[in-house]
């Protein structure tokens, strides 16, 4: 006899054991060693989640009731799937170029980036799944259940919605663990995508072993089973037509709208050629999934006694043989199918309740033209974390609600209907042009009334929520609007009669509103985009005008998508556009791509409207709308031709703009600093001079005389450090310095940098950061030491804050170990930012300041001879300087 | 020289030709799949039906794993001709 608690043990070592696999995936892909979990045959394992615990054990119970019309199921998605060049291919190109989070994402980016249709599509999609998530709950349950019995345990209902409970919050624990590590959704979750595609091999082997043990086992051979078949209650072949193709239609759209596929078919697709793999090998996973379902259901309808639930043949028939491993490997098969589907579908609603719905509203809240604040990022992702143990516990109140009576592949039939509600919007919204947003709000909302009505409402049972006269008659007495014969056409099976009705005034409203309104710039840019996405990828301009400041594009990017990521993003477009630094000119072209970027953690819309707050005017131009006429096309040839051309000129007249500015500057510069530089030369030689002939006319007291040569021998010691300082730049520049290399730790060089400043607490407060104790160098350590004193003096020179503090930070980026001099002060200011590094730039006037303005410049220089580098870094609230330090070996002795 | 220039562009074409094909029967493998699904219910239902269930899944699961051979095959064929396209 199986004991209930081994049950319990095993499935708690199994959870454990996936814990452990998600971490390690985790893991190896930090070290770099990810490649092998990009492969395609890891794509097509983490398609399985579309194999529930309603396929595993709702399929044998399905068969048992209505023979092959569960093969529908799985012949649906077949058909999507072989025929991926029509439709998958582009839904995944789309995905990568537009930077796709989910469906609600898809088509509210497709139409105009419009946060009423992201709002529409995510509600409809939460309303439909949570039946569907409680199925899963209900599923396991009822396996314990099972198992309880068999050990002599009767479970009451209190004992099923506790277990429910567990598990709900179990599966929330694991999401959100390994489903919120990263806020971009085009990142892969590693440790997710393993362990799914880990739960996919084990309930294929489950099922298998179990139909292996029925057909070989028990019914004797394959001849054998199949004359059971003929033998059993389902052998004749009675399908019903419109069944079988209006459920093979529902299927397969479902397969493509259901948020938890969409998510792993395109959100998660690293590589568009995993899916010519997947075209042939995830059908194959279909059908051994389906093979044995019709041999588990004849055997056990021929060998369990009269009324047992056939849903869980899987369970039972092992059991009534006594095979106690079998029984539990297939326990485990069900648990993981629940699992698996559970986890992805609460990420990719999840995903799209906190893009579509929190942020859009956190963001109106803020008001118009307030400029964003706080961190985004923190914003986002908690409410990910909280919309995950949200929609789990919709879950398990629905479960609670429904009390999980009826029969499973009912409830998974009635969700698909709900979710396919969204396939005329996607599919029109990629292969025509004309549809707009109008229509497709229109369809998406008819579509939804018509399948509450006619599918879900009814669903409940009779009298639950539309009583049994409306049912019968109609809603007051209209006979026409009777839910399961719109129209007056009965007869119908309800669910192929909600089907057909749900998705023909679907499509029509979607198709008469977009022909009828007409649609704004912005959803004709998208539209040609999504439409043309294999002409030109990199898709039109969606900013002409843009008055936004780089700094402030650069403070919000860092809120979103973290500090590092947005630096090296500005850099990158700076470089491309032939300038230094961290700001790069706010082109259109740049915004775009900031924009879709942001998408990419955000969501379509919210990135629109956050960029809009910063870039005003006209969003779309008259030349943008030249790219979206067909007309045009030739036009456009002919200018990007000109345009390669001109874009080129534009970056040399850039770079020639830039250097003149900074000669402009500088020769303003050196006028102030021959006329300061006389005076700092002119004031201790007067002094000198003065003195010593004080001194040379005699008759002073020996106290005076020690008094005036003090000063004197002074101010010799101010002139000799003046001129100490120019000479040390000449022989930097020339390059005729030598370099002392030593080893030594960062630790001791910012230790002796702060030892030799010597401020005192009230003056300066140092905070450090990151693993600096274990960086070590090999380089030239005094020079590079005279780098951080400089940096740090003039932190404390410079510093307007009342209380200065200066954080030193650092990390690694790109390979590169960098040091990060930030202080709390006001900062300086863009149009200075350029100059600070050149010789006698001076931004104050301050005499406290006592430079001659070559410190930065020899800091630049040393640097330089290092092989490292030193350059200001924008938006970080203070001043702000980055030192990359010289990698190990790579110094040039001069 | 003129002569090899007009061959090596008669191939080039043949091989675009051949390709764009290729893209055509890769669209019709799902309609194909539709129809072929399809066929069970043309046959007679009810007792005096020489087709039960047992055939009816004998005949699906065939057809299913050819359908599932013919986009194995041309999904490589497809992506070969794509890395000769890249060239």
């Amino acid at each position: 006899m199986l004991s209930f608690n081994l049950l319990i043990a095993v499935a708690l070592t199994y959870v454990a054991f996936l814990f452990v696999v998600a971490f390690a995936a985790e893991r190896s892909a930090e070290r770099g060693k990810a490649s092998w979990m990009r492969s395609s045959v890891i794509y097509t394992l983490s398609l399985s989640i579309y194999c529930t615990a309603w396929t595993f054990y709702g399929a044998v119970g399905y068969a048992a009731r209505s023979g092959l019309e569960y093969l529908t199921i799985y012949l649906g998605p077949t058909i999507v799937m072989v025929g991926w060049w029509w439709v998958l291919r582009k839904l995944v190109r789309i995905g990568q170029s537009q930077r796709i989070t989910s469906i609600a994402d898809l088509v509210s980016s497709r139409f105009g980036k419009s946060t009423a249709l992201g709002v529409t599509v995510t509600l409809l999609m939460v309303v439909a799944a949570t039946p569907y998530l409680a199925l899963q709950l209900q599923s396991v349950t009822l396996s314990f259940a099972v198992f309880a019995e068999a050990s002599g345990a009767n479970w009451m209902t209190e004992d099923l919605t506790q277990a429910a409970l567990w598990v709900a919050a179990g599966l929330a624990i694991f999401t959100i663990i390994f489903g919120t590590r990263n806020l971009d959704a085009n990142e892969r979750h590693h440790g997710i995508v393993m362990a799914i595609a880990a739960e996919a091999v084990v309930k294929l082997c489950a099922l298998v072993a179990v139909g292996g043990f029925v057909v070989w086992g028990m019914a004797g051979g394959v001849s054998e089973t199949i004359s059971l078949i003929d033998q059993s209650t389902i052998s004749e072949w009675q399908q019903s037509s419109s069944r079988w193709v209006g459920l093979t239609f529902l299927s397969g759209a479902a397969f493509l709208t259901l948020p938890r596929m969409f998510q792993v078919l395109v959100v998660e697709n690293a590589d568009e050629s995993h899916l010519a793999t997947a075209s042939w090998a995830f059908p194959l996973y279909l059908l051994v999934m389906s093979l044995f379902v019709v041999p588990i259901a004849v055997v056990g309808l021929s060998t369990l006694p009269e009324g047992a639930n056939p849903d869980l043949f899987v369970l039972t028939v092992p059991l009534q043989e006594g095979r106690y491993g079998l029984a539990m490997f297939s326990f485990l098969g069900g648990f993981s199918s629940a699992t698996s589907m559970v986890i992805v579908a609460t990420i990719a609603l999840a995903t799209m309740i906190s893009n579509h719905i929190v942020t859009p509203i956190w963001l109106s809240s803020k008001g118009p033209g307030a400029v964003v604040s706080g961190d985004v990022r923190q914003l986002v992702i908690g409410a990910r974390r909280l919309s995950i143990a949200g929609v789990l516990l919709l879950g398990y109140v629905y479960y609670r609600l429904s009390g999980g009576g009826e029969a499973l592949a009912a409830i998974g039939l009635i969700s698909f209907t709900g979710v396919v509600q969204v396939l005329p919007a996607m599919i029109g919204g990629i292969f025509w042009r004309g549809a707009t947003r109008v229509g497709a709000m229109a369809g998406i909302l008819t579509g939804f009334a018509v399948w509450a009505w006619t599918l879900f409402l009814p669903s409940f049972g009779p009298d639950a929520i539309i009583p049994h006269a409306v049912m019968e008659n109609g809603p007051f007495g209209i006979g026409w609007l009777r839910p399961q014969a719109l129209f007056g056409i009965a007869g119908l099976d309800p669910q192929v009669h909600a089907v057909l009705w749900s998705m023909t005034l679907n499509s029509m409203i979607f198709f008469f509103g977009s022909v009828l309104s007409f649609p704004r710039p912005l959803e004709r840019l998208q539209g040609a985009h999504f439409i043309n996405i294999f002409d030109h990828s990199d898709g039109a301009q969606t900013w002409s005008t843009s008055n936004a400041e780089a700094e402030d594009l650069l403070v919000m990017a860092q809120r979103i998508l973290g500090a590092k990521e947005a630096q090296a993003l500005f850099l990158v477009e700076t470089e491309k556009q032939g300038k230094v630094g961290y700001l790069p000119e706010v082109t259109p072209d740049f915004v775009q791509r900031l924009e879709r970027e942001l998408a990419g953690s955000v969501g379509a819309a919210t990135a629109h409207a956050m960029v809009g707050q910063f870039v005003q005017g006209a969003s779309v131009s008259v030349e943008d709308l030249i790219a979206v006429a067909d007309e045009a096309a030739q036009i456009m040839e002919y200018s990007n031709r000109l345009e390669a051309k001109s874009a080129e000129q534009e970056r040399t007249a850039r770079q020639l703009r830039e250097a003149n500015e900074k000669l402009m500057l500088l020769s303003i510069q050196k006028d102030a600093f021959l006329s300061q530089i006389s005076h700092e030369l002119r004031t201790p030689m007067t002094s000198i001079r003065s003195f010593s002939e004080i001194l040379g006319a005699g008759g002073i007291s020996e106290e005076e005389i020690s008094k005036y040569s003090g000063i004197i021998s002074d101010e010799a010691k101010r002139l000799t450090r003046l001129l100490d300082d120019l000479l040390d730049l000449s022989v930097l520049e020339n390059g005729q310095v030598t370099l002392n290399m030593s080893q030594g730790t960062l630790k001791q060089l910012l230790d002796r940098a702060e030892a030799a400043t010597g401020f005192s607490k009230d003056r300066l407060i140092i905070k450090r950061r990151g693993p600096v104790e274990t960086a070590h160098l090999f380089t030239d350590l005094d020079r590079l030491t005279q780098v951080f004193i400089n940096l740090i003096a003039n932190t404390a020179k410079y510093c307007d804050a009342d209380q200065p503090e200066l954080r030193i930070e650092l990390r690694r980026i790109a390979g590169e170990w960098v040091v990060d001099f930030i202080d709390n002060g006001s900062g300086i200011k863009e149009e200075s930012q350029q100059v600070i590094f050149e010789k006698f730039s001076r931004l104050t006037d301050h005499r406290k300041a006592g430079g001659a303005g070559l410190g930065l410049a020899i800091c630049r220089e040393i640097m330089a001879r290092l092989g490292g580098g030193i350059s200001y870094l924008p938006g970080q609230g203070g001043a702000a300087f980055r030192v990359v330090l010289p990698p190990v070996g790579a110094a040039m002795g001069g | 020289m003129a002569t090899p220039l007009r061959n090596k562009q008669t191939f080039l074409e043949q091989e675009g030709y051949r390709r764009r094909r290729l893209y055509d029967v890769a669209r019709a493998v799902p309609v194909l799949a539709a129809v072929l699904f399809s066929i069970p219910l043309l046959w007679p239902r009810g007792e005096q039906s020489p087709h039960g269930t047992a055939d009816a899944a004998v005949y699906l699961f065939f057809i299913w794993a050819v359908m599932i051979a013919v986009t194995g095959a041309l999904s490589r064929a497809l992506g070969r001709s794509a890395q000769s396209e890249d060239e």
